[in-house]
């Protein structure tokens, strides 16, 4: 017999099963985000008002570069 | 609404030259000893909050709440600052973790405040935009992570040249 693994969402612990998993990339200005999305598509009555609904999102955001003091002449 | 910005504080560059700030640690022989550096901190601020580098300090204001989220963000594990060439440069050690965070609309966050967390006046230093900009990032019910650059004369997160 499988094991049902279960995700931590906004609604509690849901079957890995009755949600669906997107992961999204974006390359904008000095960082990186990667977002881990989980929508719930499954049928138990008592979250049919989320079907559909992003019920839990990951970001990781990573600088790729920080500031600088520059200009030898003007700390 | 005025959009977050990133960018030195100008309180920062006043402040180096008061001493306010230690790094690192410093060894009897320069000019003052310093035993233990300092504590660093990156808080995280609302799309609206505005922030700009006229900010002087750490406040509260226009900073995101979440449950797994405490106001003043998280301590940054740091190592003494380096230099190559003619940059001095210092970045934190680790990524910085907030989990089971939930920072969707009015929450979400666009940018990050690093302060010195030692000084009283919890002097800021610099501000960092995270994506993009009056858009924001907005971790539901899950983990945010800030993973810092590479810590060299080109990417640091503090580079002085």
């Amino acid at each position: 017999m499988s094991e049902v693994k279960l995700v931590h969402t906004q609604l509690g612990e849901l079957p890995e099963s009755d949600l669906q998993f997107l992961l999204s990339e974006k390359d904008v200005g000095d960082t990186i985000t990667v977002s881990r999305e989980w929508k719930y598509i499954g049928n138990d009555p008592a979250h049919q008002q989320h079907l559909g609904e992003v019920v839990r999102r990951d970001v990781w955001v990573t600088m790729k570069i920080g500031v600088s003091l520059a200009g030898s002449a003007e700390l | 609404m005025a959009s977050n910005t990133a960018g030195v504080c100008t309180t920062f560059r006043k402040d180096l030259l008061n001493g306010s700030h230690a790094f690192g640690a410093q060894a009897a022989g320069s000019a003052r000893t310093i035993t233990t550096r300092d504590v660093f901190a990156l808080a995280l601020y609302r799309v609206t909050s505005g922030l700009g580098t006229s900010v002087t300090s750490y406040g509260a204001t226009g900073e995101t709440t979440s449950s797994g989220y405490t106001a003043g963000g998280a301590t940054c594990a740091t190592t003494d600052p380096a230099a190559s060439g003619n940059t001095a440069y210092w970045t934190p050690s680790a990524s910085i973790s907030w989990t089971n965070v939930t920072m969707t609309g009015s929450n979400a966050v666009d940018q990050a405040l690093l302060y010195n967390s030692s000084s009283t006046a919890k002097l800021a230093i610099a501000q960092f935009l995270l994506g993009t900009v009056d858009v924001g990032q907005a971790p539901s019910a899950g983990t945010f992570t800030l993973t810092m650059p590479t810590n060299d004369q080109t990417t640091g997160l503090i580079r002085i040249t």
